[in-house]
């Protein structure tokens, strides 16, 4: 696992959620995820985590991203998709 | 705020649930939408709802659960001294509905009564308030009512929240016994406006303006006179708070999280509830859900689960229980005992 990896399996989860909801918009490290311009809602938000995770595990990988020192931070690691992605390359001890 | 209170003892619980089922799937899939159905379904867990008639509120819920417990315990309605209403949606702005339901139920004159004007936490504290009155010796047999009819606060066209709130009213009866509780309870007022109905206080009276209704980026609407639920701002709160609440528990006891035969967690939907069940490294054998099919019933939400499921653990498992709640206020506690000897009737519906 690299990040490469790990961007290639956010963006492909991401992508296909915003397909299947009708939602045309470019993915990019800048896309939010929560706050006032995110491009989903809470509870999609909800499914996406739920389907990253899994998409991990389905390479073998077993993460949680919504670990107590996640959610209790200051800053949230869903602001953006490059946040998330660099939350789990962290929570995968990799180098960025 | 950590606590342990020795000689108490949970004998009963029951709980009522109103006849109206709302399937999700079936009623709602033409007002919202197959897709949001469908999602929303997915990330909450949740499929139904019970929902209470218009003229029905959260104490005359209670009030069947608390006819059914007297009944089923052979309780003397003379012997109950201390009566505790917990729920968010009462009868009148005054009085008490504590003190109406007094004389609904037909008990003595000299029993104490107070409500508890809190949410999906309320049961530990109506628990604690409970507790405290049979340990200084207030009281010997404290009737704890909790109930909600979150139906009543939820705008119709607000679809995130009426597939997640349904309605419920439980009893428990605490009284004199060999028992051990230990309470950890916090507060943060700093995220009030989390899960909120803004208006028709006080504060921001309702008015022609706090009618108005207002679609959200979502496309939920709702009026200020609504509940509003920050969903993401609960999320975090829950997971950032309630595992270390457990954790809290545990300690007090002295016991390890795998000690625990129960966990009966405040059924606010099942992916917070797997979070913190990640978090505490636990099986899901150990923690019973109902909000598939009752939804989140706020402050009954855990003696409505315990009525249902509660018989599905032997005895020897409910030696050592924590119950959790969680939500509105912020607020937040557990309790860490033992309801080996409670007695637990199913959920009547009618």
């Amino acid at each position: 696992m690299d990040t490469k990896k790990i961007e290639e399996i956010v963006y492909s989860v991401i992508r296909d959620y915003c397909k299947n909801n009708n939602i045309e918009t470019e993915i990019s490290k800048d896309t939010p995820l929560i706050g006032s311009n995110r491009i989903m809602t809470s509870l999609g938000l909800v499914n996406v985590i739920v389907d990253i995770e899994t998409a991990f595990l389905d390479e073998g990988t077993e993460i949680t991203l919504t670990s107590e020192s996640a959610m209790s931070g200051r800053i949230s690691p869903f602001r953006s998709v490059g946040s998330l992605c660099y939350f789990i390359g962290h929570q995968l001890g990799i180098e960025q | 705020m950590t606590s342990k209170i020795s000689n108490i003892k949970i004998q009963a619980i029951t709980s009522f649930l109103p006849e109206q089922v709302i399937d999700f799937r079936e009623n709602y899939k033409t007002i919202f939408g197959d897709k949001r159905v469908e999602e929303t379904i997915r990330a909450t867990g949740i499929e139904q709802s019970h929902l209470a008639r218009l003229d029905q509120t959260s104490s005359d819920l209670c009030f069947y659960a608390a006819e059914e417990l007297f009944e089923r315990e052979n309780v003397d309605k003379f012997s109950i001294d201390g009566l505790v209403f917990v729920s968010q949606t009462a009868d009148y702005i005054l009085p008490s509905t504590s003190i109406v339901l007094q004389n609904k139920l037909g008990l003595s004159k000299d029993v104490i009564c107070i409500d508890i004007h809190y949410g999906c936490s309320g049961y530990i504290y109506g628990l604690l308030q409970a507790v405290s009155w049979i340990k200084v010796g207030m009281c010997e047999n404290v009737l704890l009512l909790a109930g909600e009819t979150n139906s009543k606060l939820v705008n119709p066209l607000d679809f995130a929240l009426k597939m997640v709130f349904g309605d419920a009213g439980t009893a428990t009866l605490l009284t004199k016994g060999h028992d051990e509780m230990a309470f950890a309870i916090h507060s943060d007022g700093s995220g009030y406006d989390k899960l909120i109905v803004p208006a028709g206080g006080y504060r921001l009276p309702s008015s022609d303006d706090t009618r108005v209704s207002v679609q959200d980026r979502d496309g939920n609407i709702r009026t200020m006179d609504d509940m509003y639920m920050n969903g993401m701002g609960i999320f975090s709160f829950s997971i950032g708070n309630v595992p270390n609440n457990v954790r809290e528990v545990l300690s007090l006891q002295s016991w390890s999280k795998d000690d625990v035969g129960l966990y009966a967690f405040h059924q606010a939907n099942r992916f917070i509830i797997d979070c913190i069940r990640k978090q505490l490294k636990l099986q899901w054998n150990i923690i019973p859900l109902n909000l598939q099919k009752v939804g989140n019933t706020g402050p009954a939400s855990i003696p409505l689960l315990l009525s249902e499921k509660g018989n599905f653990f032997s005895e020897e498992d409910r030696e050592k229980v924590i119950l959790s709640g969680f939500g509105v206020g912020l607020s937040w506690g557990a309790v860490a005992c033992n309801l080996s000897s409670t007695h637990f009737y199913e959920p009547i519906i009618k």
